[in-house]
């Protein structure tokens, strides 16, 4: 691929950003899904990956929901369904028939709470603390490799508009913080003098 | 068997409520959406330190306790505005018009740039410094630390850190201590499953969307429920203004910096610390036997944040020798910015404070 003079014209930026964008892409998917991108450039590649292309297969996501299997997603839910079931059970049946609105509003009530509490029991298991955390790894590893792929050409295209980036301004903050820490010691001095001072004339 | 005269003049009833219900929603929610004004207690800012301000409430002409009371709120997760949330409806209001000098220590908009914000900076460089600012502008001596949920677990460290500081009173306010009994956050945040460490590399810190889903998935019916109390008052007079209100402040989130939330979860929630006398910061032990302050605990009955016990926790972790644990009615916010709180908690504190306070 050829690097252009971007800043020179909109279009060629454009045009380099969706060309390395697919590379970082094709990089980050390879490395990710196991498979290999089919062609260079940047056409063959999106179809490819959104199931269009003639003969292609959809990608692989059962690696990334591995941790959600069947049996362990129905042992988790299962329980909260059987409490919730329970829990109306019993409302309906120790109340046979509303004698007014509000009662119905008060029953109601009472079966979002169960649900509540029932919510709460599957979720407070060492199974869902498991699940949650597994899927949420998985998903922040992921990202890391789409961010390492992508960020250089963000950071490209950032310099070729002229503008700083997230990292360079958060550079420039902690050095505004430093600043004002030293600003902040030297007034803090300034007034233990003053103190000092008016002690030595008293 | 139902009497049918007395079902048809019950349902002639209910239909009459619920259209006047329905018309009060409309007028609120369609016709006059707007939000109401909040966060209105006049106030100035005294102090500055990178984002974190020092806001002062107190009126000179109506000070009774010349002791500054300093609130140290959340560091992150949400803004501190729901602690002056509308007029009638304000913690800071309260506590103004009975005399106090109230001061608000606001951490300010976390974002990225935050991210090395840890205990560190807040117990050795942001506390000292609004305290001392607090105690130049009012020209007292000592002042009264209040610390609201994790803002009392940093009031603690700190405290427990500067055992010389000129704080007079220490008021925790459903503040984690015991993270053993965090209730669904312990269990979620368990080190053995919690990529604290990834979320940190990928963002640096806990985003604010990130927080949402988190305190959503803690009690998943919390929407459905507030719909249905708004549905049961709505035509109550200024229930729809809290309501408003606190929605607006509910979704309001913001993102925790990666020092402070690496800390959290893992020497916190994840190894309970902090209790256990193995938390260091900058070297040295934070040992809470060494806060010796008069100290007021308060926790809430229906807490699913900060559960009761885990707040409580502090009583026998300190040396204090004048301390009062108080339970109240209510959830972790609603116990000091409800309705209740201007009949429950409020109170207390003034009481409590006043009585320990020279006028």
């Amino acid at each position: 691929m050829t690097t252009t003079d971007a800043s020179a014209n909109p279009f060629e930026l454009w045009k380099e950003m969706f060309q390395k964008s697919t590379e970082a892409w094709s990089q980050a998917a390879a490395g990710f899904y196991g498979f290999k991108p089919p062609a260079a450039g940047p056409m063959p590649f999106w179809p490819y990956n959104f199931g269009a292309a003639p003969g292609a297969s959809a990608p692989d996501f059962s690696a990334f929901f591995q941790p959600m299997t069947p049996d362990a997603l129905q042992k988790m839910w299962q329980q909260f369904f059987d409490i919730w079931a329970e829990q109306w059970s019993k409302n309906l049946s120790e109340s046979p028939g509303f004698k007014s609105f509000q009662e119905a509003e008060k029953q109601w009530s009472e079966g979002l709470e169960a649900m509540a509490d029932s919510f709460a029991k599957a979720m407070g298991t060492e199974e869902f603390s498991r699940m949650l955390g597994k899927s949420m790894e998985q998903s922040l590893v992921w990202q890391e490799r789409m961010a390492k792929a992508l960020n250089p050409q963000f950071d490209a295209a950032l310099r070729a508009c002229n503008m700083p980036s997230r990292s360079q301004i958060d550079r420039l903050f902690e050095r505004i913080i430093g600043l004002e820490e030293r600003l902040e010691e030297m007034e803090e001095q300034l007034r233990a003098n003053e103190k000092n001072q008016s002690k030595d004339k008293a | 068997m139902v009497d049918s005269t007395e079902f048809l003049s019950q349902m002639q009833q209910d239909a009459q409520n619920n259209m006047h219900r329905m018309q009060a929603m409309v007028d609120s929610f369609l016709l006059d959406p707007a939000d109401p004004p909040i966060a209105m207690t006049p106030n100035q800012v005294v102090w500055k330190r990178g984002k974190a301000k020092l806001l002062r409430y107190g009126r000179e002409d109506s000070i009774k306790y010349p002791s500054p009371y300093l609130i140290v709120p959340w560091l992150g997760i949400s803004r501190p505005y729901v602690l002056d949330l509308m007029p009638g409806n304000s913690m800071i209001e309260y506590l103004v018009d009975q005399g106090h000098d109230v001061y608000l220590l606001d951490w300010g908009e976390i974002a990225e740039e935050d991210n090395g914000l840890g205990f560190e900076e807040a117990v050795f460089k942001i506390f000292p410094g609004a305290i001392r600012r607090a105690l130049e502008v009012s020209g007292a001596s000592e002042i009264t630390l209040n610390g609201l949920c994790l803002g009392g677990t940093l009031a603690a460290c700190y405290l427990a850190m500067h055992p010389e500081v000129p704080v007079r009173n220490f008021v925790a306010i459903v503040a984690p201590i015991d993270f053993e009994k965090g209730g669904m956050f312990r269990s979620w945040l368990d080190d053995r499953h919690f990529p604290a460490d990834l979320i940190v590399q990928r963002y640096g810190g806990l985003p604010a969307s990130l927080m949402g889903a988190g305190f959503k998935m803690l009690r998943p019916t919390l929407e459905a429920q507030a719909m249905a109390g708004l549905w049961a008052n709505v035509h109550r007079p200024g229930y729809v203004e809290g309501y408003k209100a606190m929605s607006r402040w509910a979704s309001d989130f913001i993102g925790m910096p990666g020092r402070f939330f690496s800390q959290l979860a893992k020497d916190m929630y994840g190894k309970n610390r902090l209790l256990r006398g193995e938390f260091s910061l900058n070297g040295k032990t934070v040992d809470l036997r060494r806060i010796s302050q008069p100290l007021l605990v308060a926790a809430a009955n229906q807490d699913y944040i900060v559960p009761s016990p885990a707040a409580k926790a502090l009583m026998d972790a300190v040396s204090s020798a004048d301390k009062e644990f108080i339970e109240l009615p209510g959830g972790h916010i609603s116990v000091f910015s409800g309705r209740q709180a201007h009949q429950t908690l409020w109170p207390k504190i003034n009481e409590w404070v006043s009585d320990r306070s020279s006028q």
